[in-house]
């Protein structure tokens, strides 16, 4: 059978929009409240952030591939331990080594580094429908973890700003990390709900 | 006696200054997870307190027999532990008390692999705790998450409510009542 060329940029379309999904409208952080350990923690600093958004993105991949592969052949209840054994058979090999490398990262992650693998983000993959194409699949979870570093860059910039601000100040931001983090990103999560509605308006008005 | 003041102390510690939902922001998913679903809370918070305080139970008498202290040893031993303990409490369930396992069995996977459950054998590691420790810290996250889930699905139908800028209702706002809480939990740290 021959593949045409609208066929190809009909699947390409599909997956674009499968990827800005995840990325937009599934956000994992501020749609589905996943990772939010990750963001909270793991953005003390920016070059951990950074680091662990590449992490993430990297481990999605085959966790996403073999999940989707295996979900024809295991049951619900065995995907999920599945998940968690190809987190860790994947990260434990990198793991002295990036210590070793990254010293500094490895030290900012702290606990936040080690408990990355069984993150409700990675996890949540072993559940990727078997029904729709692996390749659709793969684009959307692309999309999320895409996502979800984009929410972590963003929390880790604004601890930035918070962490200059407190030096004038007597220290009290460090002190509510968590319940800050929190607000800041229950407003993030508004804006970007508030960003989405708006564009639903428009494109139901047909103004784009 | 002395252990079991041991043992309420550290309940007590997990329930207030060293809780690890509001004090280190884990395991914020399961609690939404347990809220949005709104029953069996009690079937969720006591397995994942089972699922706990075995594998960090288990962890802690294997520890002695790993070759050195590194983290990457402790790592294995955790994920293996909290792997086949979760393995024995589904093969438990379903051979013994099989109309148990499919009234639980939507909160069992996120009960037993999730950060809360893994950060145990590392927070025992860490700060050198008996096992009994282990078990009172186990056993206070249980409570709290109870506590917090049975909250939020108190609150969640409010979080919808038309009256609220429809940017805020749902995910935003339930965000905002935890970050309200965890505030209100600084006041037992400072």
């Amino acid at each position: 059978m021959q593949i045409t060329r609208g066929q190809i940029i009909r699947s390409v379309k599909k997956w674009a929009r499968a990827f800005v999904d995840g990325l937009i409208f599934q956000n994992p952080v501020l749609i589905g409240g996943m990772g939010l350990y990750l963001v909270l923690c793991g953005s003390t600093s920016l070059e951990g952030a950074l680091f662990l958004s590449l992490l993430l993105i990297v481990l999605t991949v085959p966790v996403c591939v073999i999940c989707w592969l295996a979900g024809k052949w295991i049951s619900v209840w065995l995907r999920l331990p599945l998940a968690f054994f190809l987190t860790s058979v994947l990260y434990l090999p990198w793991y002295p080594d990036l210590q070793r490398i990254h010293p500094q990262f490895m030290q900012a992650l702290g606990l936040c580094g080690i408990l990355a693998v069984a993150d409700s983000l990675l996890l949540m993959r072993a559940f990727s429908p078997e029904k729709r194409p692996l390749p659709f699949v793969l684009a959307e979870a692309l999309g999320g973890a895409v996502g979800f570093s984009v929410v972590l860059l963003t929390v880790s910039v604004l601890w930035r700003l918070l962490e200059e601000l407190e030096q004038a100040g007597g220290g009290s931001f460090s002190r509510a990390r968590v319940a800050l983090g929190l607000i800041a990103v229950a407003l993030l999560a508004a804006l970007w709900k508030y960003g989405i509605n708006r564009y639903k308006q428009k494109r139901g008005r047909g103004l784009l | 006696m002395n252990q079991l003041g041991q043992l309420l102390l550290v309940v007590l510690a997990a329930l207030t200054v060293e809780n690890v939902f509001f004090s280190q922001g884990m395991g914020f998913y399961e609690l939404l997870r347990g809220a949005k679903k709104g029953k069996n809370i009690t079937a969720y918070a006591a397995l994942l307190t089972l699922f706990s305080a075995g594998s960090g139970m288990i962890t802690h008498g294997l520890a002695p027999f790993i070759p050195t202290e590194k983290r990457v040893w402790v790592f294995l031993l955790a994920a293996g532990v909290v792997l086949a303990w979760y393995l024995v409490v589904c093969l438990v369930l379903v051979m013994a008390f099989p109309h148990m396992y499919r009234r639980v069995n939507w909160c069992i996977g996120p009960a037993a692999i999730n950060t809360v459950v893994f950060s145990i054998p590392f927070l025992a590691e860490q700060q050198q705790w008996s096992a009994w420790e282990v078990l009172g810290f186990s056993l206070g996250t249980g409570i709290l998450f109870w506590l917090i889930v049975w909250v939020m699905t108190e609150h969640l139908p409010k979080f919808r409510n038309m009256s609220m800028p429809a940017a805020f209702r749902g995910i935003p706002a339930a965000f905002l009542f935890l970050g309200i809480l965890a505030l209100g939990f600084l006041g037992f740290v400072h």
